[in-house]
């Protein structure tokens, strides 16, 4: 599953399919592989923005599919994907 | 004189620390070869005198975009006595990322954590006591916006500076890692001035500019990748990264306690951000603020603009009729028309730059910029810009001075470049009385739709031409990830938005303003010799010139000397070719002059050529200052030709079918 499917609740970043330079901006801003992120807006077409701790992180559609990660299961969320 | 240097990530309150630090006492200028603002002030502590630079944003050390390599740049030929890193307390592990950088250089660095009250707030409390031991640094905590703190911070830097660091830090990048380190270490010889151990690490990095530089072999390249291909890494830097964050991890898990997680100002940046993005929602929201501004720009800044220029012309009268009889005419006209008109030219920008860099500073201070450039980036992408791209271009139908000054929220040079060029394309206000003159002239009733028609074209060329560039000459190698991140929102510091304002306008007035100023004069100059005869008349230096080039325009329709003056003095500001055709002709019956030498399709064809011949002194002064002589004679260059081809087709075809 890619970040750009996900319209909310939590999930864990599970590798980047963007190249060496897309890995190293997120590293830069503070996403690494294995965090948990919350996904705080994704209207479908546009950015996605996802959150960490205080941070928020706008990415553009095209990088968000390129973003592998797995569903956290959340007191409300049961599906795992 | 002690060289202090502030550095810290973009949004960490680098700057609010930079003020609180000098107060008043600061200039504006650029770092060598490129246009980032470089801020500078100084402070006086226990009677020791402190030179404070404030470096661009980064959140590393790497070659890989500009502000990154002109921080590192500075910090290795510079060395300065103390470097001050200002932390974001609420997001403090990925700003301690550049501190680990910092310390691995062996610089001498006093941490400041700033906003400490908005991480208490959130439930994070970090103990600087524990951070100082493990670190051996002092460590100061400071609420920025408040001024807390400033004079703890003040005192960490001048004991600080007193000695130098002697314990580089040493994070364990594991036993291969070390290992290569070390057999490198025998292998190449590290410049003296070079920090060892950080350049060490980026040569296991592949750090672009330290390979080359130190030359390093294909082998230890093969080497490197070796050791990171065996740890899951297709590059090496990201297992360094990776460590470093290990390391950080480690750090703040001593140092830090968190308690609870609710964080009230998030979630409503949050709910805004829900709205702003949705591309349903958020182009209407944008399309009002950018409709604001433009008219707070204009609106506000015209009425002081007419005022200036009524100044001006009042200076100018009283000159004249102070001195009638005591100067010589050429003397006369060289102070009013020459001199004055030369520094009205000027000044007269100064209202609408001034309030433009004002309402930028609104906008990039409440966190809005960020979001604008998400907003138009699926548009822009299709013309090979970025989001951030749009708002310089909306700005160039008022003036497209300010908008090229505005590209400086651009970070890539590709994109600022292409931007720059296409802007002359824009229908800036000063254009406007030359389509309302030609417009009311020869297509009563449909006036309106004649200028609109002429606004759209300028917008359908500037399109194109952005296409054509970004796909010939300046066709990416690899598409920028687009990723950003995002400022909660906050009430704007007005103080510090009108600061900025007047620190941007200063230097441009400084460095556009004598450009302009001379331009002015050389044109009065053209336009007044020999002295013998009326100011711009056939004969006059400038008339000649017309005359001479005028043929070129015989294909257009409009192949007289008149209209070449007017084209050419039309280079100063383009109303002036309004103004000037009304000395040539004389006002009374300029109308009547014009409907003999033209007709409608000569004159739409001339409207044309006056939307795209060239861009106006002030504006090739501003191409000039952010993007360099080079790229200001290419569009010098295709403006001409793309006015003169377009207007010549124009009138070619449609005397062929009409």
């Amino acid at each position: 599953m890619v970040l750009s499917q996900v319209k909310n609740g939590k999930v864990k970043i599970a590798g980047f399919l963007g190249g060496k330079h897309f890995l190293k901006k997120m590293n830069a801003l503070g996403i690494l592989i294995g965090d948990i992120v919350e996904i705080v807006a994704n209207p479908g077409h546009g950015p996605v923005i996802i959150g960490k701790g205080s941070l928020r992180i706008a990415i553009g559609f095209g990088m968000a599919s390129k973003i592998l990660v797995e569903k956290v299961s959340d007191e409300k969320d049961s599906n795992s994907g | 004189m002690k060289k202090i240097v502030i550095a810290g990530n973009p949004n960490s309150g680098k700057s609010t620390i930079f003020n609180n630090l000098t107060g008043e006492n600061q200039k504006v200028g650029n770092w060598p070869g490129v246009t980032v603002e470089k801020f500078e002030g100084k402070f006086n502590y226990k009677g020791e005198e402190f030179y404070v630079v404030d470096l661009p944003g980064t959140y590393g050390l790497s070659s890989f975009s500009i502000d990154e390599k002109i921080a590192r740049e500075y910090l290795i030929k510079e060395n300065p006595d103390v470097i001050v890193l200002v932390v974001d307390s609420t997001n403090i592990e990925r700003h301690f990322y550049l501190l680990t950088e910092l310390l691995e250089m062996g610089k001498n660095v006093v941490l400041c954590l700033n906003m400490t009250d908005l991480a208490e707030e959130k439930g994070t409390f970090i103990d600087e006591n524990i951070l100082s031991k493990i670190l051996k640094i002092k460590v100061v905590k400071t609420i920025g916006n408040k001024n807390i703190g400033t004079d703890k911070l003040k005192d960490a830097i001048y004991e600080t500076s007193k000695n130098k660091r002697e314990d580089f830090l040493k994070i364990d990048y594991g036993k291969e890692i070390e290992d290569f380190i070390e057999n490198i270490k025998k292998e190449i010889k590290i410049p003296e001035y070079l920090p060892e151990r950080w350049t060490l690490i980026k040569i296991f990095s592949k750090d672009e500019d330290i390979i080359n530089l130190l030359k390093i072999k294909k082998e230890i390249i093969e080497k490197i990748d070796k050791i990171s291909n065996f740890h899951g890494f297709s590059d090496s830097e990201n297992l360094i990264i990776e460590k470093k964050y290990g390391f950080i991890r480690g750090i703040l898990k001593e140092s830090v306690i968190q308690k609870g997680k609710i964080w009230k100002r998030l979630e409503i940046s949050d709910k805004v951000d829900k709205i702003v993005t949705n591309p349903w929602i958020g182009l209407p929201i944008f399309l009002i603020i950018i409709f604001a501004i433009f008219e707070i720009i204009f609106e506000i800044g015209n009425p002081l603009q007419e005022l200036i220029d009524k100044f001006i012309s009042f200076l100018s009268s009283s000159l004249n009729s102070l001195l009638k009889n005591l100067a010589p005419p050429f003397l006369l006209s060289f102070l009013t028309d020459g001199i004055l008109g030369g520094i009205g030219s000027v000044i007269i920008f100064v209202p609408n730059i001034f309030l433009l860099f004002f309402l930028i500073s609104i906008l990039e201070d409440s966190g809005y910029m960020a979001r604008i450039a998400f907003t138009m980036d699926r548009f822009m992408h299709y013309i090979g810009l970025h989001g951030k791209s749009f708002i310089p271009i909306v700005l160039g139908f008022g003036c497209n001075v300010p908008a090229i000054l505005a590209t400086r929220t651009i970070e890539s040079r590709r994109d600022r470049i292409i931007t720059i060029m296409i802007i002359p394309l824009i229908s800036c206000s000063a254009r406007l009385p030359i389509y309302i003159l030609f417009a009311g002239a020869f297509f009563k009733k449909y006036e309106g739709l004649i200028v609109f028609s002429l606004y759209l074209i300028g917008i359908v060329l500037s399109i194109i031409v952005a296409k054509v560039l970004s796909e010939t000459i300046f066709k990416k190698k690899e598409e920028a990830p687009l990723v950003m991140e995002l400022p909660p929102y906050r009430k704007p510091a007005i103080r510090w938005c009108l600061k900025m304002g007047s620190l941007r306008t200063k230097v441009f007035l400084i460095r556009a303003g004598t450009i302009i100023f001379l331009a002015s004069l050389i044109i009065w100059l053209l336009a007044s010799l020999p002295l013998s005869i009326p100011y711009g008349s056939k004969d006059t230096i400038l008339g000649k010139i017309g005359s001479f080039i005028a043929p070129i325009f015989s294909p257009a329709g409009f192949g007289r000397w008149e209209i070449a003056v007017a084209l050419l003095t039309g280079i100063v500001a383009k109303e002036t070719v309004v103004s000037t055709l009304g000395v040539i002709f004389g006002s009374e019956n300029l109308i009547d002059s014009l409907k003999n030498i033209f007709n409608p399709i000569s004159a739409y064809s001339f409207m044309l050529m006056s939307l795209i011949y060239i861009p106006c002194i002030a504006t090739m002064a501003a191409i000039k200052n952010e993007i360099g002589l080079k790229y200001l004679l290419i569009t010098i260059t295709y403006t001409i030709l793309l006015g003169w081809v377009i207007a010549v087709i124009f009138y070619q075809t449609l005397n062929l079918f009409l």
